[in-house]
């Protein structure tokens, strides 16, 4: 037998055999354990179930071409389709339009709707059977159902806003959107599993899907011929695909080759036989890289024809309602002609015969032009320009034909200009017309009668809108079509018109990777550190307990001559291998959170997943993991105090039961070096924070509160190592009590800490709670409604004829505020993945400015007028953008002068940089750009879609009734009340709160209970002692007292500092509120004190109840 | 005629173990007077340990009555008891059980809070004084501040008595009070309990094993098989 099998058998046995201190040991591990693997594995749920939701959403879609507005042709389609379609891997072209479904004869409406003609191999790409569907029949999705009350068989009908060849805010064409409408019958109600929530936004929300046959949505749209969606399930090589959000789209090479001019909504036509080539767009203006793309392909030159409201001469004659074009009268040699001279200087005009006619001008003579300026929201300014007249020619010439005036309808597709419809705001008159105007328009349309300066057009003139200003290339006759095609194409890359494709699964699945779902795990254990925490102190200080119970017996030990390292050994096995027990007794009991957890999820703390459902699933390195780190930290915990309690000499050792001094005079100075230390600490920290910005004090106040934390440690550390009262005999009861508390002054420390940081924790995290009328004042802005609608609103209802388009006169006196929404996925709390892209929201800076509504949590640059930081824009391609502070630093992961990009219409990228950090509002999950900036990026977009409503107060459900029953109903409207809309926010945020209230009280309970074991150790431990005073005439009563007074100092010190600290820590918060929150400090602290005192008698009963005689015996 | 400090009459006590009932005391019958310092003696195991802890309240006999200072120990509650034995009591352990938080000064000052009304009330300076004069009469003058792990075992020993004492009790019952001492401490301190004992109202009831303390003592008795009787009697 080796002589360490002897020593084992000798004096291993006699340290290491069960005990009830090991209980309690594996106890604290398995907890511990079950906490973490529980926190972690929620985690494990919730990412579990969004990836398969999310998967669920796009079916086996990798690729997507979303062209959104912009439909593309179905030879496009069908090409790319054919291309991109592997064997076993279909894809399919699909027409997406969003809008509202209407059951019950108009009675029920669901807004937000999406509607999807598809074809029958759309069923596939979601790995289901093809199916056909007939015409008038759809399958609707169980939200949609939900939302609309319908069943199998029920007739609705789809209304949804025609695609508009026009950008909305041009006032040229009708101001009130254009909708259409389908009725179908429900061939079924289709669940998730069968593609039912099909959706490539990565919102969180289950979309309200109706699927159509795209025939059907063709001929209903007017979009015959024409597809907005390309689905493709073929894996795609990993090097084309795009990282982030806004990353370049994949432009695949079937895309490349098969794209034609059509596809980007341009035309080209020759004008007349030997005419020139005429690129035109069928959104009146060319888009800037077609409008290069062309002049880069042939010699040619652009022009910009625009609608003047009147042309008047010196002498008061004028003609109304005429075209003029904008040539550059310098252009490359071959260049089509124009009937302007090469030296036209920018004050110049030339005219038509037909117009010096009228006006009676010539070479030499003034004109004045007087037009219309378009800005934002269908805005009209007034704007005149003053000319010479440099030339004239003939009506008609070549280079100033009718084909330069753009298609408008309701102006060109119309014969008489008696029938002409456009736009209020243009105040166009047509029976005003003079019989030489309509004669005009009948034999030349809209041929122009002037022509003026490319460069007075786009400077001075202001005729440059946010769409483009060229509306005709005119190029070199002479080359083949085909040929210019061709060149054209090789200028221009797909993606610069909207065309590529999107690796959707890919980015599901790193939002979903990188969004708040994929810590969520690691968030619920940080709010359960606390727990998790006090179950390791609780570990740790039990084994301690074993260690200084079995201390004699080390002594004994080493006085026979075995070295302290072997007795280390094994007191350190045995204690891992208790602490490894309680470990794998916490996997499953760590399940069983799992499962308790994932139903309050369900229940009352829904609000922390988005009401997102979770399946129960625990990744297998979880447990793992989890008994892993607290097994890890158990056993350094166990070497710390081994390393601290085994070196004492053997005399000490064996005297132990005298108490082991702790206290040397050089712990009791660091402790009060670290006291004053930490207090310095705390106050610089606080003072800064005092004078810093209100972001940054926030963290400088809660680091104070941490120091203060520190200091009052470190105070009652000091405290705990009484200084010997040299020559005076202090004895009174309270000493002996404070004498007692200091015996085991580390012992006392721990439980004073635990209690501590645990009241800390739940005051401080309390306090960040949110409500509160003020807070709703400043939340919602001031508005009394949030205002949401599927279809754009084109007039602008902050103008009385904007209200009085709508049929909304009588809500003259209330204030509304129009933005213009993007696309995107919402990146508010409520969002678990992250958003690829939050939608941008354009706002009028400048009326946004004038009443400064919301309050601010931190700025770029400083000022005393926020909102106008977002029209400073010194970079073109970087353009400021304001967020809410939560979604901006938990949800995208901003700060302030972080930049995120997006692609614009067009596709090319630009930058959006955070200037500003509003405190929560109704604004959260969008980012705020200034309205000017997104119409220029994303002209497609025009209109409002999101409405602040300013109710006078009172009127709030008159005013909503009012809307809920105009025509903005028929653009798919939703009004929630602001506050509403602001507490469904809050509700995350609460439900995090109210998630580590609990956790956390479950660790001040566990705190608690770590006196408790303190309190009995420390009795149980002097029960002798205890008994020898009751011999000494101390009355049981009395005794208990004084055990009273001894852990009551414990618990003072522990409620007091945690407090104390709590209060430095939320200090700001207070400072805003201007209150106190007493209710919670009192009932906290009162829980705590309660709590405590509760274990203290309990365990003075126990060790006072049984025999004095037993006790005094028992040693 | 005053009562005497104490009678026994007709106590036992037997202990019930797993390996059977052992009658320690077997009606035992006993007065001791007001004053009277008396030795008991008797084997390792011979139950005066036992005995003492009786006459202290801290234990209760089988059977038979014990009166001391004219009341029965059995008709005493927790608070009575307790009331006893620090205003009548004096009582130095086998093992001493000193607080090991508090000094020897401190030690000998707790007995005189058993009593305290607030807990702010600490010793009267007469009590001080007297700690301090115990002490130095034990040869403890410079130990006073010292903490228990910080003495030898004999002046833990010394400490006891003296905290047995500060409350100026009618009766000290002392456990082998001299165990741990040489032969000039053990001295000492037999002088100094004799002296209180003549000068004062103090009786002594000492169990030793050491003749040289015993016969310092009025009277000398031997526990022996469960009966107390005088020595050779
Ligand atoms: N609580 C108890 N339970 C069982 N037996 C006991 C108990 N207390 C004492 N005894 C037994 O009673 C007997 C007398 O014990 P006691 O302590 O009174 O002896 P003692 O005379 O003081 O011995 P010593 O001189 O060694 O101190 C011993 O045999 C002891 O084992
Ligand atoms: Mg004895």
């Amino acid at each position: 037998m080796s002589g360490g099998m002897l020593g084992w058998r000798l004096g291993g046995r006699s340290l290491v055999h069960p005990r009830r201190t090991h209980l309690g040991v594996a106890a604290g591990a398995a907890i511990a354990t079950a906490v973490l693997v529980g926190a972690l594995g929620v985690g494990d749920s919730l990412r579990h179930s969004l990836t398969e939701g999310a998967l669920r959403r796009i079916g086996e879609v990798r690729l997507a071409m979303d062209t959104g507005e912009r439909a593309f042709t179905a030879a496009l389609a069908d090409a790319l389709t054919a291309a991109l379609a592997a064997p076993g891997a279909p894809a399919t072209a699909a027409l997406h339009l969003n809008g509202l479904a209407i059951a019950d004869g108009g009675r029920r409406r669901a807004p937000d709707v999406h509607v999807y003609g598809v074809e029958p191999g759309f069923w596939s790409a979601g790995g289901l059977a093809p199916r056909a569907l007939g015409d008038r029949q759809a399958l609707v999705n169980r939200t949609l159902a939900r939302a609309l009350g319908v069943r199998e068989g029920d007739e609705i009908v789809l209304r949804f806003a025609a695609p508009s060849a026009l950008p909305r805010d041009v006032p040229l064409g009708s101001d009130v959107t254009e909708t259409r409408t389908v009725r179908v019958a429900i061939e079924r109600v289709i669940d998730a599993h069968e593609l039912g929530d099909f959706d490539l936004s990565g919102d969180p929300e289950p979309p309200r899907n109706v699927f159509v046959a795209l025939s059907l949505l063709e001929r209903g749209s007017g979009l015959v011929g024409r597809r907005n969606l390309v689905l493709a399930t073929a894996p795609i090589d990993a090097g084309a695909a795009g990282a982030g959000s806004a990353s370049p789209p994949i432009v695949p090479a079937a895309l490349r080759a098969s794209w034609r001019l059509e596809d980007a909504g341009a035309r080209l036509r020759r004008l007349g036989p030997d005419g020139a080539w005429d690129v035109t767009s069928e959104r009146i203006f060319l888009a800037e890289p077609l409008a290069r793309a062309a002049l880069a392909a042939a010699p040619g030159r652009a022009a910009l024809t625009y609608l003047v409201d009147s042309i008047e001469s010196a002498s008061g004659r004028a003609t109304r309602y005429g075209m003029v074009t904008a040539y550059d009268p310098i252009a490359p040699a071959d260049s089509p002609p124009a009937p302007v001279p090469a030296e036209l200087a920018p004050d110049q005009v030339v005219v038509t015969r037909w117009l010096a006619d009228q006006l009676g001008v010539d070479v030499g003579d003034p004109l004045t032009l007087r037009y219309w300026v378009f800005g934002l929201n269908r805005h009209l300014t007034r704007a005149s320009g003053h000319f010479t007249v440099a030339g004239v020619v003939a009506t008609e010439s070549k280079g100033g034909d009718r084909a330069l005036m753009p298609e408008i309808p309701g102006l060109t597709d119309v014969e008489s200009a008696l029938d002409w419809d456009p736009a209020p705001e243009l105040d166009v008159h047509p029976e005003r017309l003079s019989d030489a105007e309509r004669t005009y328009w009948r034999e030349h349309r809209g041929a122009p009668q002037a022509f003026v300066h490319r460069s007075w057009a786009l400077g001075a003139g202001g005729w440059r809108t946010p769409y483009g200003d060229v509306t005709s290339v005119r190029l070199d006759g002479r080359l083949a079509e085909e040929a210019l095609r061709e060149r054209i194409r090789a200028n221009l890359e797909p993606a610069e018109l909207g065309l590529g494709f999107q690796p959707v699964r890919d980015q599901a699945l790193r939002s979903v990777g990188t969004g708040v779902a994929s810590y969520f795990g690691y968030l619920f254990a940080s709010l359960s550190a606390f727990v998790i925490l006090a179950a390791l102190v609780l570990t740790v200080l039990l084994f301690t307990f074993h260690v200084e119970q079995v201390s004699p017996e080390i002594g004994t030990l080493r006085a026979v001559g075995i070295p302290a390292r072997r007795i280390r050994a094994w007191l350190l096995a045995e204690g891992a291998v208790v602490a490894a027990l309680g470990c794998a007794l916490g996997i499953p009991a760590g399940w069983l959170y799992v499962w308790l957890m994932l139903g309050a999820l369900a229940g009352p703390w829904s609000g922390a997943v988005a009401g997102a459902q979770v399946a129960f699933h625990v990744d297998v390195t979880t447990p793992l993991l989890g008994a892993g780190v607290v097994f890890g930290v158990s056993v350094l915990g166990m070497t710390w105090v081994l390393s601290r309690r085994t070196r004492h000499q053997p005399h000490a050792l064996l005297a132990s039961r005298f108490g082991v001094p702790e206290a040397s005079h050089w712990s009791r100075r660091a402790a009060i070096i670290a006291t004053v230390a930490s207090a310095v600490l705390a106050l610089a920290l606080a003072s800064w924070g005092a004078r810093a910005s209100a972001e940054l004090a926030t963290e400088l106040f809660f680091g104070a509160g941490a120091c203060m934390l520190l200091a009052t440690a470190s105070a009652a550390a000091a405290y705990l190592m009484p200084a010997a009262e040299r020559g005076r005999a202090m004895v009174t009861f309270a000493r002996l009590g404070h004498l007692g508390a200091s015996r085991r002054a580390g012992r006392s420390l721990a439980a004073i800490t635990m209690l501590a940081s645990g009241t800390f924790l739940v005051i401080s995290v309390n306090a960040f709670r949110l409500g509160g009328e003020d807070r709703t004042a400043a939340g919602t802005g001031g508005f009394a409604l949030f205002a949401r609608t599927s279809v754009p609103v084109a007039p602008d209802l902050s103008t009385p004829d904007g209200l009085a388009a709508l049929g909304l006169e009588r809500l003259r006196e209330v204030h509304i505020l129009g933005l213009r929404l993007g696309v995107g996925d919402e990146a508010s709390c409520r969002n678990l993945a992250r958003p690829r892209h939050p939608p941008l929201l354009g706002v009028d800076a400048s009326s946004f400015a004038a009443r400064n509504p919301f309050r601010f949590a931190g700025l770029l640059t400083p000022t005393a007028s926020p909102w106008t930081l977002l029209e400073g824009s010194d970079d073109a391609e970087v353009i400021p953008a304001i967020a809410d502070e939560a979604v901006a630093k938990w949800v995208l992961g901003l700060g302030l002068g972080d930049t995120l990009e997006y692609l614009d219409d067009s596709g090319r990228p630009f930058r959006v940089r955070l200037v500003g950090m509003l405190k929560g509002s109704i604004l959260q999950g969008y980012l705020l750009v200034d309205a000017r900036a997104f119409a220029a990026r994303f002209p497609s977009l025009a209109g409002h879609r999101v409405f602040l409503v300013d109710a006078p107060s009172g009127r709030e459900d008159e005013v909503a009734r009012a809307l809920a029953e105009s025509a903005l109903a028929d653009h798919g409207l939703t009004i929630t009340p602001a506050a509403e809309r602001l507490a469904s926010f809050d509700a995350v945020q609460n439900t995090y709160l109210s998630i580590f209230t609990a956790v956390g009280g479950l660790g001040l309970v566990l705190g608690c209970a770590g006196l408790g074991v303190v309190v009995l150790r420390n009795v149980v431990e002097r029960r002798g002692e205890l008994a020898a005073m009751r011999a000494i005439g101390f009355s049981r009563r009395r005794l208990r007292r004084l055990l009273l007074v001894e852990h009551g100092l414990l618990l003072a010190w522990g409620v007091g500092a945690g407090t104390a600290s709590a209060l430095v820590a939320i200090g700001p918060t207070l400072a805003e509120r201007g209150s106190v929150p007493v209710a919670l400090l009192v009932s906290t602290a009162l829980a705590v004190i309660v709590n405590g005192l509760l274990w203290t008698l309990v365990a003075a009963r126990v060790a006072l109840a049984g025999e004095l005689l037993a006790a005094l015996r028992h040693e | 005629m005053t009562t005497p400090l104490l009678t026994l009459d007709r106590v036992s006590r037997r202990y019930d173990g797993e390996g059977g009932s052992q009658l320690v005391l077997d009606e035992v019958s006993f007065t001791l007077e007001r004053g009277a310092a008396v030795a008991i003696q008797g084997a390792s195991g011979a139950g005066k340990s036992s005995l003492l802890n009786l006459i202290g309240a801290l234990d209760r006999p089988t059977s038979g009555t014990i009166l001391l200072d004219g009341a029965s120990l059995a008709d005493l509650d927790d608070d009575a008891s307790s009331r006893l034995r620090a205003e009548k009591l004096g009582f130095v352990f086998q093992d001493h059980h000193l607080l090991p938080q508090c000094t020897a000064l401190e030690n000998v000052l707790v007995p005189t809070l058993a009593r305290a009304r607030s807990a702010s009330e600490g010793a009267s300076p007469a009590a001080v004084a007297r700690a301090a004069a115990l002490l130095e009469r034990v040869g403890l003058a410079g130990h006073a501040h010292k903490r228990p792990h910080q003495l030898s075992g004999g002046e833990r020993q010394r400490v006891a008595v003296v905290r047995a004492l500060i409350n100026q009790p009618l009766l000290l019952l002392a456990d082998e009070p001299t165990g741990g001492l040489d032969r000039a401490a053990a001295e000492n301190l037999v002088d100094l309990l004799v002296e209180l004992n003549r000068e004062t109202v103090l009786a002594l009831l000492v169990v030793t094993h050491a003749a040289s303390v015993a016969s310092r003592l009025d009277e000398v008795f031997e526990l022996f098989d469960g009966k107390l009787a005088r020595p050779g009697g």
